[in-house]
């Protein structure tokens, strides 16, 4: 069994924003998908998550806004904080943890109503109804995800005519309407096309500025292109965890070099 | 692998020739069933439409020829049911009978001549039969056609009655011949006066008589007398008609001349009318002659003064014509504020063309007449105040019968000519008007929707309105939908959105039982069981009703209030094991409160127990005036809803179901609670399936019989009352299914009622598959 390496070996030195530790584990179950975890992820910066299918890359991301919580039977042991509080605090309601996460799915998903709603959705719910908030908020977050000047004719469209790149981007914009602290994303150009997915690169950097964001990829270039940190997973280990340059360039790993180079996958 | 080609790798793409063969079979096979089942729907609706079709036919009268009857000054014309042997009495009381042979199979008289339109008489040719009557000068007849009863007034003032029947006699070689039966008897005469009897009333029954004449004095003065017999029988002999008093009619009736009577009821009720166009309404009560109403039925004519006056069968409506024409129908019905009956205008009919009726003839089947005029003769129908047929006579008419049976018509003209005209009007009573429209019937105080297609008496009128089952249908399936629909969408949504998903593997195969659970059970438990045990405790349903919603919103409350860490402690999917019991207490408490609340609420007069106590019975039918019955339509929504409740519950189930999960997703990454998803996400997209399971359960509910059969008194009446029942139109087939023979009206009314049911369902899925498209458009899905 290979120790995960401690944080504290890259050479950048940071406060830690999202913090998996205490051996975080994570079952499905009886069967256990994450191991002994422990991560430091920094403030408003890109962190990627790279393994081979069913590593649990997505399982951890989905810890950390607890949609785990949906599933029959998981269990954990560690903690996971944000910001130094603990998202199992017992008096911690997990609507409020998730309304200060974005997510953005592999499959681009927004609801079958207009381009406006889809994005102002997370007002709505928090009852907040006036109208130029609400314009206010769509306007941002469109221009935000890089999608206002398409979109700025037909936001009364249903969401579901725009492209699939576009949809994408919408999905991001709805995630951040909310000016949410962290966003969560999981394979977000798995179903787009090359220039569709190098728009989404292109807002990962842009979005950088304002959120952290943690994202899964399956591809390493991406990875490489987008993330200032990565960390490589392994049959639910944790095998290597740095900064992007260090993983791809020189990992210490075996596993991992053997990953970042395509000989297993 | 043998191969004629060089390549091979052509042979890896030619398909093998059975699985194209296969295909092509299957295809046509799937298509052929498609089309066999839209061609037997078409079919059904094709069947039902045929079966409706006659109901608005009009009737074909054909004129079947003519035969000359040499006899002069015809009193009365009359007919027998089989049309072979009309009869006429003349005024010199000489009775004649016509031989008119008519194929027993074909129901075709035998024609002679070139042209074919002369009636050959049969072997006994006309022939003239004793009355063994006196020989008078008679002034005055009365036919009673139905019963075949004739009263004649002499100029000498005597009365006399003939009785006429008829028997099909079957000899050895010949087909059946009609024979007439005759008996007479010559009353005593009257004390009162030897004057010329000019009008003449006549009612008998098993147990009394009454006579009615009106006598005409050589000093131009008019007695009006009715005289009463009464049935006196001795140990020995026949019961004998023995008179009883003599009434003069005329008391009190002294600025108007009496012109015409007719007595009703059990010979008690006279309509007597005057010159001046008056008609008295009297009563006799017991020996004493009460004055019940008088009327003016042409009130709104120039010339107020009645022509004609004369009984439709069952003798609760007359048919007046006024001098000018004028035509209505009066009726008797019981009036509410007065307490007693009493006739009122019914029906207006169109205006004979040239003046009041000369002669008229009731149906003896239905509602109605044949009524002429010099040249004009005409078929009406007095329920629905229809014209069936008219037509035009090339000479004056003298006297008109209309076959028993209402297949034919007979004409006497003043060139001695009897015409016969064949009647083909199987349904009289049928009609736009009369399955559609308001109706003033017989015995009822205002125009109505009803429904009641058979009665004990033949003479009844049938009121065959479908708008009350349509109603029914519609009310008790609404009541069902109240109920159903919030239960069912409600639990759809929970099992499908909050409880854990191991339980739905109980659940689905609980709600298959409930869905298989045969109607006709279901109606026994509601009707036997359900019904009493509601009766008397709605006090208790209505204090459920509000007690059960508003602890578990109380409960929602509460429970938000609590700390996380309280909260934390029930898993979603599980919260039913808090609200759970609060809601079987409540419904428990509510059970066992209701009676009291019932004492402190509803607390009324109790004829029964003879003080004020609670009774929610008696204070509903206080209260809001409508009744109520113990098989309402609270049982009926509350056990039909069970029924429907699996149907929603599976459909809504799957819908909300197949949402497809990364919208879920979506939603509570977004930091939306379940019930915030539930209701912006969930429901929205899965509103077409939804909408269908509604539907579908509404089809169910509208189309469901042996419940509603057996749960309600399937009275057709038309409130919405709670507290009542209803008929429906799927249940009325299966009640009078029994009494409905083949072809008849009333078979041939039930099918449009299915068919009513057929375009209602039909209309219904329609309506909902085209807004089932538009939502599914609206809230499609990647
Ligand atoms: N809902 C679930 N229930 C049980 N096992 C799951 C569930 N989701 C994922 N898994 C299992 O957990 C492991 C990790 O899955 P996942 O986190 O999706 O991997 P990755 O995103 O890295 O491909 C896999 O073996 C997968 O089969
Ligand atoms: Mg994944």
């Amino acid at each position: 069994m290979i120790q995960a390496p401690k944080t504290t070996d890259s050479r950048e030195d940071f406060e830690p924003f999202i913090q998996i530790k205490d051996n975080y584990n994570f079952w499905y179950g009886s069967t256990q998908v994450l191991f002994d975890l422990n991560l430091d992820i920094p403030e408003k910066q890109v962190t990627a998550f790279i393994g081979p299918s069913g590593c649990g890359k997505s399982t951890l991301l989905r810890s950390i806004n607890r949609m785990n919580d949906l599933i029959e039977g998981i269990q954990h042991t560690g903690d996971i904080t944000i910001g130094d509080q603990s998202i199992y605090d017992p008096s911690l309601e997990v609507i409020s943890l998730r309304k200060r996460i974005g997510m953005v799915f592999q499959k681009y998903n927004p609801f079958p109503k207009s381009i406006y709603e889809n994005i102002v959705f997370s007002l709505r719910i928090a009852g907040r109804n006036k109208k130029s908030e609400l314009d206010e908020v769509v306007e941002r977050s469109l221009r935000g995800a890089a999608l206002w000047d398409e979109v700025k004719d037909r936001l009364h469209e249903s969401a579901l005519s725009m492209s699939g790149g576009q949809m994408q981007r919408l999905c991001i914009a709805r995630a951040i309407a909310n000016n949410p602290e962290v966003i969560l994303m999981d394979e977000p150009c798995s179903a787009l096309d090359p220039i569709a997915t190098g728009k989404v690169e292109e807002l990962i950097h842009e979005l950088k500025k304002d959120y952290t964001i943690v994202i899964v990829t399956h591809n390493m270039q991406q990875a490489a292109r987008v993330s200032d940190r990565t960390a490589f997973f392994y049959l639910g280990k944790l095998i290597e965890y740095d900064v992007t340059d260090n993983i791809f360039m020189k990992p210490k790993n075996d596993q991992t070099e053997a990953y970042v180079s395509g000989r297993f996958g | 692998m043998s191969s004629t080609s060089n390549n091979p790798s052509e042979e890896r793409f030619t398909v093998a020739r059975t699985t194209l063969i296969l295909d092509r079979l299957m295809t046509g096979v799937i298509k052929g069933g498609g089309w066999l089942v839209m061609l037997a729907v078409f079919a059904i609706f094709a069947f039902i439409f045929v079966q409706i079709l006659p109901l608005f036919g009009h009737p074909e009268v054909k004129s079947v020829g003519k035969v000359a009857i040499p006899l002069e000054e015809v009193a009365v014309m009359g007919v027998d049911e089989w049309g072979e042997l009309p009869f006429f009495l003349s005024q010199s009381g000489q009775l004649h009978f016509t031989d008119l042979p008519r194929d027993v199979e074909t129901r075709t008289y035998e024609r002679v001549g070139g042209d074919q339109t002369s009636l050959a008489l049969g072997p006994r040719g006309l022939f003239e039969v004793d009355t063994k009557l006196p020989e008078k000068n008679w002034t005055a007849f009365y036919y009673d056609a139905y019963k075949g009863e004739i009263a004649l007034g002499s100029e000498d003032g005597r009365v006399a009655l003939l009785h006429l029947d008829y028997k099909a006699e079957f000899l050895a070689d010949a087909p059946r011949t009609v024979v007439p039966q005759v008996k007479s008897e010559l009353l005593p005469a009257l004390s009162q006066s030897n004057a010329p009897v000019r009008q003449l009333a006549f009612y008998e029954s098993t147990t009394n008589r009454a006579i009615g004449t009106l006598q005409e004095t050589a000093d131009g003065e008019t007695i009006v007398t009715l005289q009463t017999y009464v049935v006196k029988s001795s140990l020995f002999g026949a019961p004998k008609m023995v008179a009883d008093a003599q009434i003069d009619l005329g008391h009190g009736i002294t600025d108007e001349k009496p012109e015409r009577l007719l007595i009703g009821g059990q010979g008690d009720r006279i309509l007597l009318t005057t010159e001046g166009g008056w008609l008295y309404y009297l009563r006799l009560n017991k020996g004493q002659l009460e004055r019940v109403q008088k009327l003016q039925p042409f009130a709104d004519l120039d010339d107020t003064s009645i022509h004609s006056i004369n009984w439709l069968l069952g003798k609760q409506s007359v048919i007046l014509t006024s001098k000018s024409g004028a035509n209505i129908t009066l009726a008797s019905y019981l009036d509410e504020a007065a307490g007693q009956i009493l006739y009122t205008k019914i029906k207006d009919f169109p205006a004979l063309d040239a003046g009041g009726a000369n002669d008229f003839s009731p149906a003896q089947r239905n509602r109605g007449f044949l009524i002429s005029n010099e040249h004009q003769l005409s078929l009406r129908y007095s329920t629905t105040g229809d014209v069936r047929w008219e037509t035009d006579t090339d000479f004056p008419l003298q006297k008109i019968a209309l076959g028993p049976r209402w297949d034919s018509i007979f004409t006497f003209d003043a060139q001695q000519n009897l015409h016969v005209y064949a009647v083909d009007d199987p349904h009289p009573n049928a009609g736009a008007k009369a399955f559609f429209g308001k109706i003033w019937y017989e015995g009822k105080s205002e125009p109505e929707y009803d429904w009641q297609s058979s009665s004990g008496t033949s003479d009844f009128e049938p009121k065959l309105s479908i708008v009350p089952l349509f109603f029914g249908s519609i009310k008790g399936t609404f009541y069902a939908m109240l109920f159903a629909m919030p239960i069912a969408i409600l639990a759809a949504i929970y099992v499908s959105q909050y409880l854990k998903p191991e339980a739905k593997r109980y659940i689905k195969p609980a709600m298959e039982i409930m869905a298989s659970l045969p109607s006709v059970v279901l109606g026994f438990l509601a009707a036997l069981w359900l019904a009493p045990l509601i009766e008397d405790r709605v006090p208790s349903i209505l204090l459920m009703l509000i007690a059960v919603p508003l602890s578990a919103a109380m409960l929602g409350y509460f429970w938000g209030r609590m700390p996380q860490t309280v909260r934390n402690r029930i898993r979603p999917g599980s919260e039913w094991m808090v609200i759970l019991p609060v809601v079987l207490i409540v419904g428990y408490l509510s059970w066992q409160l209701g009676p009291t609340l019932e004492s402190v609420l509803f607390r009324v007069y109790d004829p029964d127990l003879g003080v004020k106590a609670g009774n929610f019975r008696l204070w509903w039918t206080e209260t809001t005036g409508v009744s109520f019955e113990q098989r309402n339509s609270l049982v009926v929504g509350l056990m039909m809803g069970f029924a429907v409740i699996p149907i929603i519950f599976t459909i809504s189930e799957d819908a909300l179901t197949n949402v497809p999960p990364y919208l879920t997703s979506a939603s509570l990454a977004l930091g939306a609670s379940r019930w915030q998803t539930t209701w912006r996400v969930i429901l929205p997209t899965a509103s077409p399936g939804i909408f269908s399971a509604t539907i579908i359960g509404f089809g169910r509910a509208v189309g469901e019989t042996m419940i509603l059969l057996m749960a309600t008194g399937n009275t057709p009446i038309m409130e919405w009352n709670i507290f009542n029942g209803m008929r429906t139109l799927a249940a009325n087939i299966a009640v009078e299914l029994p009494e409905a023979p083949q072809y008849s009206t009333l078979y041939r009314t039930l099918f449009l009622g299915a068919m009513a049911l057929f375009l209602l369902t039909f209309i219904l899925n329609t309506i909902a598959e085209v807004t089932r498209q538009h939502l599914r458009e609206k809230y499609k899905t990647i």
